[in-house]
């Protein structure tokens, strides 16, 4: 997976995409035990073409598919994993981005979502896998819980964020 | 809940901690390999079983 975090650094550095972090399952990895996933999501940053407003995943697919990588639906296959590009689609995900940190793995530097924005993000959507995950990072402790209640707070998921106590995290 | 019960997630939990604390790297090689076994088992397929009312007949490949 450290060819994938290199390569996706080489892509921000050549301008194919602006900043970007690690989300979803992968991200949360690096805060929690692992979790099986088969895909890997990348937020990113697009650079908007020059004259337009138009925000396209097009050049990365070139960059991708020029250097022998295969797509299959919205993935492009690296090294075996599906990895997807996704611009922020909520004033959260932009956040997170923003507020990314630095991680090495083995020698290789990427940039992941904080254990906060990762909890927030999943409280947001919602799904059962998304409240079990929300659940582990509260259960081993991994998030500042001031960060914690600050993001939920500018983001309007405190209401959220008392249902979500009441049903699983009541004993 | 019972006792037995509550000792089973604080196990649960506790090894969860422990590889959480465990450095990035070597909890993605370990979930590479996880999704190396689940594809290895998806990719052997069990005989079929014999049929016992044509047992005289050798098995169909």
């Amino acid at each position: 997976m450290e060819t994938i975090f290199a390569l996706i650094k080489q892509m921000e550095a050549d301008g194919v995409i602006g900043r970007y972090a690690i989300g979803g399952a992968i991200g949360s990895i690096f805060w929690l035990e692992p979790i099986t996933t088969k895909d890997i999501d990348v937020f990113v940053a697009l650079p908007t073409t020059p004259g337009g407003t138009l925000l396209t995943l097009g050049p990365i697919y070139e960059y991708l598919l020029a250097r022998g990588f295969a797509p299959r639906g919205q993935f492009i296959i690296i090294e075996g994993w599906a990895v997807e590009f996704i611009p922020p689609g909520t004033p959260l995900v932009e956040e997170a981005l923003a507020k990314a940190v630095e991680r090495d793995v083995n020698g290789v530097a990427t940039r992941v979502f904080t254990a906060e924005h990762l909890a927030a993000i999943c409280l947001q959507v919602g799904r059962a896998k998304d409240h079990d995950r929300v659940s582990r990072f509260v259960e081993q402790g991994a998030l500042d819980a001031k960060k914690f209640e600050t993001i939920l707070r500018r983001h309007q998921l405190l209401e959220k964020w008392r249902e979500f106590q009441q049903r699983y995290l009541q004993p | 809940m019972n006792d037995p019960m509550r000792q089973i997630l604080e196990n649960k939990l506790a090894r969860r901690k422990e590889l959480a604390a465990l450095p990035v790297g070597e909890k993605l090689r370990m979930l590479a390999q996880m999704i190396a076994d689940t594809r290895a088992i998806t990719a052997s397929r069990p005989a079929k079983p014999t049929n016992p009312v044509r047992l005289d007949t050798p098995p169909r490949e």
